[in-house]
């Protein structure tokens, strides 16, 4: 668009499709036909031709970031498994499968699900807590450290910006990247190293985090060719607030209160862009940079006025800046909004820029009259910049003048519905692997694979990374993000007590295998619920009281192939979700996640789904870590191993295919999470940890050098529903639901007792020297290692990065 | 109108972990004749103040006085050196400098007034590596041409 301080009206009454999408396409406003053939309609009806403002308002607010298009368009599914077809069709993805379990569920503790920022669920009496995770790809893979920097602080803005404002406690961080010892001749043009993009990430996270003040104390980072392109960042925060604050209401007449940082030309076209691929050629004004100290003082003073109750609705500026934030919160009434007010980094922009341009740390406030001067004392007081941009009103229009012209005039009614449906057609049919190789498999030494699994990418120690954070700002950790004798092993979730006078807690944890969506996506997504659910399990945590959110990365949902996995992951969110009695209170997707080169070709992202949970612990007191705590005491495994070796971590290193992703029956699942929570809440259980990545010997491993003691262990009593089960499968299936628990010899009994009616069998017990051994179903010995050995193969490979 | 440029670095025998970092970033690119990496962080302060007020500045505000020492240099730099090669890394007009703002601020809080700008960047001194290494050093690791510029003297 034009680049002068003025509107200009754009011809495109008597424009055909090809030119329309000309326009489309030259000003960056990634609409499709059918959408400016809506716009050309509405245009003809008032009989005039837009403003730039408004159509880079419909362009912003119509976008894929914004609206998500695909989960709530119309899409036609066909299934193809062994010759029959299965078809569905969707009426809105989303509120067919994650809004519906929540919405069946209908857990009365959920308090504001799906509609505002970010979910929240009660915390106590007195208090609910917000959670939400965003993602932050596109920009992270231009600017690595602006843009994790940037999508840690917009993820923060959006907790703040929840009901009337939360305060934020916590933050989460799952990387994707490509491997770090990619080759660089490999690499095209412009694209940086994911070394480089690793690094930079992390950077970027660490130093807006801390710089809030809020600590950062759960994660992960995977590593996979298919994010060489297009690595993924995904933020999320957590935020505590008074349960009265959790919801906002817009009067018309309250005035519009922009708060925080001043507008620039930076991050121009974010909620666009974010809906197209990359390319080479990627234009860049889309980079933002951060200022954590701003948006510290903005936080601060903010919370302040929530707590006088001085504003009755709150919003952050995040994709689409104003046009966003103002057009959301005066949808059902009206704005009216004077351009020239907003207080600018530097002059000679134009008003559409002004109105769309995403510089960060900005929050949009709605005041009533007569609090204003209450209001900016407390901002002037700390120094934070608030401007009255105009007011909201009851005309159902949104009117935006820049210099007493009139800019922008359009009927809110036809901004937020008029968006026509994209329709898409999606096709999953199951890929064709080869069955494993059981030669290939029968050669494996099983201590050599479990010092490889140890020292993976995805499996090795993240210190390097975890250390950068500040986990104990605050003061309010109880279990950290690394655990053990030396704080130096790995947890399975975090626990916080965010009320310093009650012992009330949170439990955060996360699940994520984008392997296993190579063989079925919808087991890729059942995987991470599990895993997720687990992880909250193994702390002490109770399921029922847990919440889930969603985030989906994928590539271009107009390939019905991709779209066929995407749906199918969907899917797995309804049916698994439900079965746990789990109910979704938040997500968000990130689409177009691909990159194309100059010869056209598209290379996209494995469909990646993060599944985080939260969970409210009543008392912090009973919460336990994975450390092995005492020789003498018992090894249980709890759940059942079946030969679920497909995806596994075993058979990528090893260079085997299959396809036995492992499974979830969700149904005996919560049963077994049930019983474990009570006993781990009545005391009988010592340690506990997550039997996933890398199977039973992985896990523990990582338990005795986490406690520094040894342990032996028979796999003889392990329950498999294999006809002849064999010492690898045992070792290394990666079978959903299972646990390993220490139990000390007293409270055996009572251990048995409440687990009574699961599957759970008596595996081995810890001992008083340096040695992991393991005897396989022949008795006879099948690794024997010394434990710090193994904590060396799992601790290098990051180590000196 | 008065222009500063200000170079901060690490004094002697002070462990610099951010060239630390970088030369193994460079080992790792396949560079190996690299023979030593020194960083600086640079402001240019253009406005009204004078050279007390500078001086006044970087003790106060932009050195810490325990581990690191400034000199204000001199626009032009001037290579001893035949075997190094400087690379400058500074913003593109128009991206957002939050510590060049911060300074701003920072200066302001120390009661120096005046009609002044602040911009920051990067000094790169690369020891043992020819121009078309430094290139992609600089390239590779040091800039990102999405946000930054970079200059070789």
């Amino acid at each position: 668009m034009n680049k002068t301080s003025k509107a200009n009206t754009i011809e495109i009454l008597n424009l055909d499709d090809k030119e329309l999408l000309r326009i489309s396409k030259e000003n960056l406003l990634s609409l499709s036909i059918e959408e400016m053939k809506a716009i050309q309609q509405y245009y003809k009806k008032i009989g005039r031709n837009p403003t730039d403002v408004e159509l880079e308002t419909i362009a912003q607010t119509w976008s894929e970031h914004c609206k998500h298009k695909t989960f709530t368009g119309i899409i036609e599914y066909k299934e193809i498994q062994n010759s029959k077809f299965k078809i569905k069709n969707y009426d809105n993805l989303l509120k067919q499968t994650v809004f519906k379990v929540t919405k069946e569920l209908n857990k009365e503790w959920c308090i504001s699900v799906f509609k505002d920022n970010a979910g929240i669920i009660e915390f106590n009496k007195n208090w609910g807590v917000a959670f939400k995770v965003e993602t932050h790809n596109h920009p992270s893979a231009l600017e690595p450290y602006g843009g994790a920097g940037t999508g840690i602080g917009g993820v923060i803005r959006d907790i703040l910006g929840v009901g009337l404002g939360a305060k934020p406690v916590l933050n989460t961080d799952v990387f994707c990247f490509g491997p770090i010892d990619y080759p660089y001749k490999k690499l095209k043009e412009n694209v940086l190293h994911p070394r480089r993009i690793f690094k930079g990430v992390v950077a970027g996270v660490r130093d807006y985090g801390n710089r809030m003040g809020i600590p950062t104390a759960n994660g992960a980072v995977l590593f996979d060719k298919g994010y060489v392109y297009n690595p993924l960042v995904y933020c999320g925060t957590v935020g505590i607030m008074p349960k009265d604050k959790c919801f906002k209401k817009v009067l018309p007449g309250d005035l519009i209160l922009a708060v925080g940082g001043r507008t620039g030309r930076d991050g121009i076209h974010g909620a666009t862009f974010s809906s197209t691929s990359l390319d080479k050629d990627t234009e860049v004004s889309a980079v933002q940079i951060g200022n954590p100290i701003v948006e510290k003082k903005v936080l601060d003073t903010v919370l302040q006025a929530r707590d006088k109750n001085l504003y009755r609705a709150i919003t952050d500026c995040g994709a689409g800046g104003f046009s966003s934030a103002i057009g959301e919160l005066g949808a059902n009434c009206g704005a009216r909004v004077y351009l020239e007010r907003a207080p600018l980094k530097y002059e000679g922009l134009a008003p559409w820029e002004i109105w769309v341009s995403e510089a960060q740390e900005r929050m949009v406030l709605a005041v009533p009259k007569k609090n204003l001067k209450k209001i900016l004392k407390i901002f002037s007081d700390e120094d934070v910049e608030a401007t009255v941009l105009g007011e909201f009103t009851n005309t159902g229009r949104l009117e935006i003048f820049y210099h007493k012209e009139k800019v922008c005039d359009l009927d809110m009614n036809f901004l937020h519905k008029g968006l026509p449906r994209f329709h898409l057609k999606a096709i999953w049919k199951p890929p064709k692997l080869r069955k494993p190789n059981f030669r290939k498999i029968s050669k494996i030494d099983p201590a050599e694979a479990l010092k490889k699994i140890l020292a993976s990418p995805n499996v090795c120690s993240k210190e390097w990374v975890i250390r950068q954070y500040d986990h104990e700002v605050q003061g309010t950790s109880i279990l950290k993000p690394l655990q053990g004798r030396k704080a130096d092993s790995p947890g399975d979730a975090c626990v916080l007590r965010p009320i310093l006078d009650s012992f009330c807690g949170i439990a955060v944890s996360n699940g994520i295998n984008p392997r296993y969506g190579f063989i079925d996506p919808y087991w890729m997504t059942a995987s991470a619920i599990d895993e997720a659910l687990r992880n909250i399990t193994c702390v002490g945590g109770d399921i029922e009281r847990t919440a889930l959110l969603d985030n989906f990365c994928w590539g271009n949902p107009k390939d019905v192939k991709q779209l066929g996995t995407l749906v199918r992951s969907a899917q797995a969110c309804y049916g698994i979700a439900k079965g746990f009695e789990v109910p979704f209170i938040s997500g968000k997707d990130s689409l177009n996640n691909e990159y194309v080169d100059e010869k056209g070709k598209r290379m996209s992202i494995p469909g990646t789904i993060l599944i985080s949970a939260i969970s409210v612990i009543p008392d912090v007191r009973k919460v336990i870590s994975m450390d092995f705590k005492k020789p003498g005491n018992l090894i249980y495994i709890v759940g059942i191993t079946k030969d679920e070796l497909g995806g596994s971590h075993l058979y990528y290193e090893y260079g085997i295919d299959g396809n036995s992703v492992p499974k979830v029956e969700p149904i005996s699942a919560k049963k077994i999470m049930k019983s474990l929570n009570v006993a781990i809440r009545s005391g009988v259980v010592k340690s506990c940890h997550d039997c996933s990545e890398g199977g039973l010997a992985v896990a523990i491993a990582e338990m005795c050098f986490a406690g520094g003691f040894g342990a032996e262990v028979s796999l003889k009593n392990i329950v498999t529903d294999m006809g002849r089960p064999n010492d690898i499968t045992l070792l290394f299936s990666e079978s959903n639901s299972r646990f390993i628990v220490e139990v000390s010899p007293e409270k055996e009994k009572q251990f048995q007792e409440i687990m009574k009616g699961n599957i759970f069998s008596k595996i081995g017990n810890v001992t008083n020297n340096e040695n992991l051994v393991i005897y396989g179903l022949n008795g006879k010995i099948l690794i024997n290692e010394n434990i710090y050995k193994l904590k060396d193969a799992w601790q290098s490979t990051l180590k000196n990065v | 109108m008065r222009k500063y440029k200000i170079e901060v670095f690490n004094k002697e025998n002070i462990f610099d972990g951010l060239a630390h970092n970088l030369m193994k970033d460079i080992f790792d690119l396949g560079i190996k004749s690299l023979k030593g990496l020194k960083v600086s962080y640079l402001y240019l302060i253009e406005g009204n103040l004078n050279l007390s007020q500078i001086k006044t500045i970087c003790e106060k505000l932009l050195i810490d006085p325990v581990t690191q020492e400034y000199k204000i240099a001199n626009l032009k730099h001037k290579i001893s050196d035949r075997n190094a090669h400087i690379v400058e890394v500074w913003y593109k007009q128009g991206v957002t400098d939050a510590v060049g703002d911060t300074t701003k601020i920072g200066i302001k809080d120390l009661g120096i007034e005046g009609d002044f700008s602040v911009r920051t960047g990067m000094k790169y001194t690369l020891v043992g590596v020819n121009i078309k290494e430094a290139e992609k050093i600089a390239d590779k690791i040091l800039a990102n041409k999405v946000v930054q510029t970079y200059k070789i003297i």
